[in-house]
């Protein structure tokens, strides 16, 4: 099965939407200029075009509120009228344009480090689209943790970028070495699957503008749905994909008696833009940590004062095609990743709201997905959810048996270096610059730090 | 319509077997033996042809069941009952029977494809595989369906029996008409064979058959009829199933609308299209592209018959292909006689589903229809298997049918280990599909031709 994927600006003219041979539905993700405001699906069955009369009216039910918010109307039933096939009539569109067109903001320097992996043309063709980019002060690092490095160094060189060649294995090493060769003040980190939209450094900076702000991370929208498992994994939302903004400050710690702070799954490393002097000192991210590296450094940020914001403006478009096979390994991962954070959280931090997550939330919520999956209320597969549960379950556990053995083979003094600092959660790297900033020591427990 | 443009004929007997087949001789009355199903010979009546005088027959004064076809299309079934007519059913009192029975069904399809229509002659090349395993009755019977095939109004096909016994007579049968290559497969399992079929096809199309299965002359044509673009059928049609009909009757006939459906991808409901066996059609009466069948790597060899073809089907669908079942083109075949057949053919069919759908359970996009499926049959026959009403077969065949749906679950996950086991074996050996010259005087003719 197949879903077209398209995107429509409302404040330019557009019409009907053809479906293709072959595909089975059609998802829009509108737009007003460059800020999402949702999506629509539509399965247009006989005639396989999506009329605009349909369109207009799946717009204005679904997204009419956003619309009329931005758009500055008085009532959303008025969206309706104003989504003309030739765009927002003008005096409307002008004041739209005109209040989203006039603010400026600084542009500090940031590294882009991207992370890759015997994958030299899918590199490339990243790099081109970074070169696009309408940020005026960065500069581009490749991270190749590729089994044979020569055919990326040569494409690095050829591209005129920077180029590292990580050889101990795992995505979270590799970016911590970006972070130790990077000057520049911010970090920005990207998978090399990834097609940033021209305008998504500049939004990521912009986030950034609060003072307390140390990590900003983005939506990565899947290019395309070309398959089951492409599809499977966009219900499973494994990437952040909000059309809102969302903002993680250390009050998020204490939001709930029975939850933990939102830090999993609120961004990705795939899009993410990290302060860089607050890493070095944090300690970088959590190499144990597979996929969930950056809720760790979320959590880490969030209790040191800082604040997170996902912005859902700086848009990149994910490349992958998933197969069966690597989206069952990844979920997996996934899981297995998210329950040692969750373990971590309570042996580290005493955050007992963990324990509440890991133990009655997480598995509520499978036992509840798969029951609606079984009675055909979801269309998400009921064998990826058993999937979830073994790597949830057998994710700590694993860990566990790793982390004994490398106790049992390494001497007393590297297994003092890797200690975790407790201050910030990880090892510092060498070479910070703290002088002009100061990290007050976490409590242990969050309960007595509200006191 | 002219009521004297009728005939009738036996299921079969428009290629002349009815009689030598012997329906009537073969019918077994109730009781007659411990264990045999009662069986009534099938009539067909044309309605484009005069109608003739019917013997109703039957020393018991039973039902007798008759097809109504108009032209190549069937209209649905009409039973005389013998208690009422007598021996035998005049022209006037069988069309008046029918018309009370089946005149919406005769203006409806009047109205809206015109009996006048003839399906065309189709030049689409075919090649129609035949899977045999042999045994004592196998010549004779290939043979009677290989003579009803050489009648097919068709100008271009061929015929390929995959023979999976090495039998020395089908061999010889096949030296006597000039259309048919022969080849052997010695791999058990009908899957094995109806991949060599595929793979020794010249034809664009090919179609499936039974060994014990009896085309009518429309066959084929209905069949391309659905392929062929100036016909008006769909261009990504990638496999059209045709009707199937006993020849003899043990039970009161399912109504069927016999019209012609199509199924496309994300047509199903919620447990669509796992039920596809019981609407789309069966692998007795099958064509396929073959271009489809490479592209999707053939049969499933790890499914037993059945549940290859359910196989096919599923995957057909789920890779947004489109089958159409067309009820012109029909054929006939034997079903279970004997309650000991019934319950064996059941048990294969529990088997045969249940393996289908454990092997599509762990699909992203079909998993959950298969465990939705899978759950509701099982309801569906303990429900039947305790309750009388809620049955159309005895006890014993549905508790059969049960039995196989429990070990079929775990039989795809062993069936695969063990042909990924045999795959070593088989590729120590040549086991590309390869045919068998034929010596008769028949590959003399067709070489000098």
């Amino acid at each position: 099965m197949k879903i077209q994927v398209e995107q429509l600006d409302l404040l330019a003219p557009w019409h009907a939407i053809t479906m293709r041979a072959g595909y089975y539905a059609v998802r829009v993700t509108v737009r007003l200029g460059a800020i999402p405001i949702g999506g629509v699906f539509v399965r247009p069955v006989r005639t396989r075009v999506v009329r605009h009369d349909r369109l207009r009216r799946r717009i204005a039910r679904e997204c009419g509120s956003a619309i009329a918010k931005l758009l500055g109307l008085a009532a959303v039933r008025d969206v309706e009228e104003v989504l003309l096939s030739s765009g927002v009539p003008e005096p409307i569109r002008g004041a739209f344009v005109e209040a989203h067109s006039q603010r400026s903001w600084p542009t500090p320097g940031v590294t882009v480090a991207i992370y890759t992996r015997d994958r030299a043309d899918v590199l490339e063709a990243c790099v081109r689209s970074l070169q696009q980019l309408d940020y005026p002060n960065f500069d581009i690092l490749v991270l190749d943790n590729s089994h044979d490095p020569v055919p990326t160094r040569e494409r690095a060189e050829k591209l005129g970028v920077e180029y590292i060649r990580c050889l101990a294995s795992g995505a979270g090493r590799a970016r911590n070495a970006a972070v130790e060769q990077s000057r520049s003040e911010w970090i920005a980190f990207l998978d090399d699957d990834c097609r940033p939209e021209r305008n998504w450094l500049k939004e990521l900076v912009r986030a950034a503008q609060d003072a307390d702000c140390r990590c900003v991370c983005g939506p990565v929208r899947p290019a395309k749905l070309e398959s089951s498992a492409d599809i499977a994994f966009a219900m499973h939302g494994g990437f952040p994909n909000g059309f809102t903004h969302r903002v993680l400050t250390p009050a998020s710690l204490d939001c709930s008696l029975t939850r933990p702070a939102p830090a999993w799954r609120f961004g990705s490393t795939a899009n993410l833009l990290v302060h860089r002097v607050f890493i070095q000192l944090a300690g970088g991210f959590d190499v144990d940590l597979a996929n969930d590296e950056e809720a760790d450094l979320f959590y880490r940020a969030i209790l040191a004062g800082h604040t997170v914001h996902y912005t859902p403006l700086a848009i990149v478009a994910h490349q992958r095609a998933w197969t069966r096979k690597s989206l069952r390994h990844w979920i997996r991962a996934s899981a297995g990743a998210a329950a040692i954070y969750h373990v971590q959280r309570v042996l580290r931090y005493w955050d007992y709201r963990s324990l509440i997550e890991l133990a009655w939330h997480r598995p509520l919520a499978l036992a509840r997905a798969l029951a609606s999956a079984i009675r055909g209320r979801s269309r998400y597969p009921w064998s990826l959810l058993l999937v979830e549960f073994r790597g949830m379950i057998a994710g700590p556990v694993t860990h566990a048996a790793m982390r004994l053995r490398r106790l049992g083979k390494s001497n007393a003094a590297k297994s003092q270096a890797r200690r975790p600092n407790r201050k910030l959660g990880a090892t510092p790297i060498p070479s910070p610059d703290p002088a002009t900033l100061t990290y007050g020591a976490p409590p242990r427990n969050p309960s007595n730090r509200a006191a | 319509m002219s009521a004297n443009a009728s005939s009738v004929v036996r299921a079969g007997d428009a290629l002349g077997y009815g009689t030598t087949h012997g329906h009537a001789a073969r019918r077994v009355v109730a009781g007659a033996g411990r264990g045999v199903l009662m069986s009534v010979a099938i009539l067909q009546v044309d309605l484009a042809q005069p109608l003739p005088t019917l013997q109703t027959g039957g020393r018991r004064g039973g039902a007798q069941w008759i097809l109504v076809k108009l032209g190549p299309q069937p209209l649905g079934w009409v039973c005389c009952d013998a208690k009422q007519f007598g021996k035998s059913i005049g022209p006037d009192a069988l069309l008046k029977l029918i018309y009370g029975t089946l005149s919406r069904r005769i203006q409806l399809v009047s109205r809206e494809r015109g009996h006048d229509k003839p399906i065309a002659l189709t030049r689409t090349p075919f090649s129609i595989v035949i899977c045999t395993r042999g045994g004592g009755a196998a010549g004779a019977a290939l043979e009677r369906q290989l003579q009803g095939i050489a009648k097919l109004r068709t100008p271009s096909f061929e015929v390929i029996v995959v023979d999976r016994a090495a039998a020395a007579n089908l061999a010889g049968v096949c030296e006597t008409f000039p259309f048919v290559r022969y080849a052997h497969d010695p791999r058990s399992g009908v899957n094995y064979a109806r991949n060599t079929g595929w793979q020794l096809a010249r034809g664009e199309i090919v179609a499936y058959l039974d060994d014990d299965a009896i085309v009518d002359p429309h066959w084929l044509n209905a069949l391309a009829a659905n392929y062929d673009d100036d016909h008006g059928a769909d261009s990504q049609v990638n496999c059209v199933t045709g009707l199937f009909l006993p020849r003899e009757a043990t039970a009161e006939p399912r109504e069927q609308d016999f019209s012609r459906r199509v199924y496309r991808a994300g047509t199903w409901n919620t447990t669509f299209p796992f039920d596809a066996v019981t609407r789309v059609g069966a692998g007795v009466n099958l064509s396929v592209r073959r271009q489809t069948l490479e592209a999707m790597g053939g049969f499933d060899v790890a499914l037993s018959g059945r549940g290859g073809e359910l196989d096919l089907f599923v995957r057909i669908l789920r890779d947004g292909g489109a089958i159409v079942h067309d009820p012109r083109a029909i054929c006939f075949g034997a079903i279970p006689t004997t309650s000991g057949q019934l319950r064996q053919r059941m048990f294969d069919d529990g088997i045969a589903f249940t393996s289908c759908c454990a092997k599509h359970a762990y699909d992203l996009e079909l998993g959950n229809h298969a465990i939705r499926m899978l759950a509701r049959w099982f309801r569906q026959r303990l429900v039947a298997a305790v309750r009388p009403r809620q049955r159309d077969f005895s006890c014993d065949a549905v508790v059969a049918e049960l039995v196989g749906g429990v070990i079929g679950l775990r039989a795809y996950g062993r069936a695969a280990r063990r042909v990924r086991r045999d795959q070593p074996k088989f590729s120590g050996r040549d086991m590309t599909p390869r045919e068998i010259p034929l010596r008769g005087a028949a590959a003399a003719n067709r070489k000098a031709a």
